[in-house]
């Protein structure tokens, strides 16, 4: 193919994109919706990844002492606890923080403990973990161990969310890629369909063609050009919706009342996942026009 | 007749078409065409015609036999070439096969543009060929708009820019009256005139009056015979044609 033919496809493929309006835009608007499925998938799975990422951020385990320690006793505590390979800090309550703390927290019960001679409330230590020790069954055995450190009287971890939660991650993760594959294949399906009938209703355009002689690769390539158009058309129309869409469920839930909501973080896609999804688009674009036009060229 | 191999165009040395086991569209045909000849393949419906025709356009290969135009052996050339070999045949169909969103003009110089030719000369062609045929004054037209008769002169306009050395038309005047029929004739005998082969494949013997000319005859895939086109000749060998 000399590069005026090649020239000339580029122009052809832009004019059939004309004179085919109606049917282009019915792909475009197919590809354009089975996009937009794909990628708000992608997106409500990748924010609960980060938002299921910011909740083990925040786990840290509480160690709480026996009264009366002397002061050598608790530094050689806090010594240990630090010295484990898991901690990445550890900050000290002291009984009369965490009264404090409780009043402050607690204001309407206060006055149940001021009643009593004694400050009921343990000394503790708030221990965070390094990244990569987050994992529940880490977190247990970090737990047990700490526990069998004298001093120390209980050892708190949320244990019940925990698992919970390391069942919801599994379950997230298992299903999300399944779901996440059906629906890739899906949408591959979809647009490489909808470009197969695109296609048939150009059939007798490529007979024509070939019957003039034209080589297999002159008649391909404004199909591929077309098919090209189509996905990025499509991939960026599905982004442009998901985008607004986004803005709109961020400004609902800034006005929600319940303070969940409000602290939860709701990102965009990442750029290259725009990349990945235009390019993603435009590849399928490609490939559905190969494959539905070898029907068409065999003789 | 065997005649110079630099003067054939087309040779064909028992060749035989099988559909299926059932189905032989072709039965030991054997026959040659002149460069520059005017020949009618004839026959009814079912014949052979247009199986004969996809052979010599490399649409189909012969199951068995050797097809031979312009001394390239179809069986065995690549089909990578094929459509080099297209551009030097110009087909000519009954249903005409415009592409209806495109005008006169680019439905003719698609059979340029496939060369890779420069706009420019594209352009002069087209013109050149579309007075050549008449129609002129319909360059920017789109074939909906056009008489049966013009969409088919359209139709031969892109089968004869590219200069081909054969013409093959199959039942070119099936959908037309008789007065455009004519017109039609004339226009195949000028473009044979030029010295370009033409190759008519018709059912319609009113076809073969137009002037004495070769004629191959087919029925059920077999040559019947090979005459100059004479109506008592045909009277004679083809009684279920004529009245």
């Amino acid at each position: 193919m000399t590069f005026r033919q090649f020239l000339y496809s580029i122009k052809k493929a832009f004019q059939n994109f004309k004179h085919f309006f109606v049917l282009n835009f019915i792909t475009i608007g197919i590809i354009s919706l089975s996009l937009l499925v794909l990628s708000t998938f992608l997106l409500v799975f990748l924010n609960l990844q980060n938002l299921l990422d910011k909740w083990e951020n925040q786990l840290q385990v509480t160690a709480y002492l026996t009264d009366n320690l002397t002061s050598e006793s608790l530094s050689l505590i806090k010594k240990k606890i630090s010295s484990l390979p898991e901690v990445k800090n550890i900050s000290f309550i002291s009984k009369e923080e965490a009264l404090r703390f409780f009043k402050d927290k607690f204001p309407e019960q206060a006055n149940a403990l001021g009643g009593l001679k004694e400050n009921p409330l343990p000394a503790s230590i708030d221990i965070q973990l390094k990244d990569g020790y987050r994992n529940p069954d880490q977190i247990r055995n970090f737990a047990n161990r700490i526990k069998g450190i004298p001093g120390v009287d209980e050892v708190e971890y949320g244990q019940s969310w925990i698992e919970g939660y390391a069942k919801f991650l599994s379950f997230l993760k298992s299903t999300g890629l399944a779901v996440g594959v059906v629906i890739l294949l899906a949408t591959v399906f979809i647009i490489s369909n909808t470009i197969k009938l695109t296609v048939y209703a150009r059939k007798d355009e490529i007979e024509i063609i070939r019957l003039v002689g034209g080589t297999n690769l002159f008649i391909k390539s404004p199909f591929f050009i077309e098919g090209i158009i189509q996905g990025f058309s499509g991939g960026l129309i599905a982004l442009i919706i998901l985008f607004i869409c986004h803005r709109f469920f961020i400004n609902w839930i800034s006005q929600a009342s319940h303070p969940l909501f409000q602290s939860i973080p709701i990102s965009f896609l990442p750029s290259h996942y725009l990349i990945i999804i235009i390019g993603g688009g435009m590849v399928t674009g490609f490939l559905g026009s190969f494959f539905s036009l070898d029907r068409y060229l065999k003789t | 007749m065997p005649g110079k191999i630099h003067s054939v165009m087309i040779q064909l040395y028992h060749v035989y078409k099988d559909y299926s086991p059932n189905h032989q569209a072709l039965t030991d045909v054997n026959f040659q065409i002149e460069k520059g000849e005017f020949v009618f393949i004839f026959g009814p419906s079912g014949a052979g015609k247009t199986t004969l025709l996809k052979l010599l356009f490399c649409a189909e290969n012969p199951t068995k036999g050797q097809v031979i135009v312009n001394g390239k052996n179809i069986a065995s050339i690549k089909s990578s070439t094929i459509p080099l070999l297209r551009r030097r045949i110009g087909f000519v169909f009954q249903d005409f096969k415009l592409l209806n969103h495109r005008t006169v003009y680019d439905n003719v110089a698609l059979a340029l543009e496939v060369v890779g030719l420069k706009k420019r000369v594209i352009k002069r062609k087209v013109q050149q060929v579309l007075k050549q045929v008449g129609l002129l004054n319909r360059i920017n037209k789109f074939p909906p708009f056009l008489s049966g008769g013009e969409q088919q002169r359209v139709a031969i306009a892109r089968a004869i820019v590219n200069d081909p050395i054969l013409l093959l038309a199959d039942e070119p005047t099936g959908n037309l009256d008789q007065e455009i029929t004519r017109e039609i004739m004339k226009l195949f005998k000028i473009i044979n005139a030029w010295g370009t082969t033409v190759i008519i494949a018709t059912h319609d013997k009113n076809l073969l009056n137009y002037h004495p000319t070769k004629v191959i005859a087919l029925e059920r895939g077999k040559v019947k015979g090979i005459f100059v086109s004479d109506r008592k000749v045909f009277q004679a060998d083809f009684s279920w044609r004529v009245h």
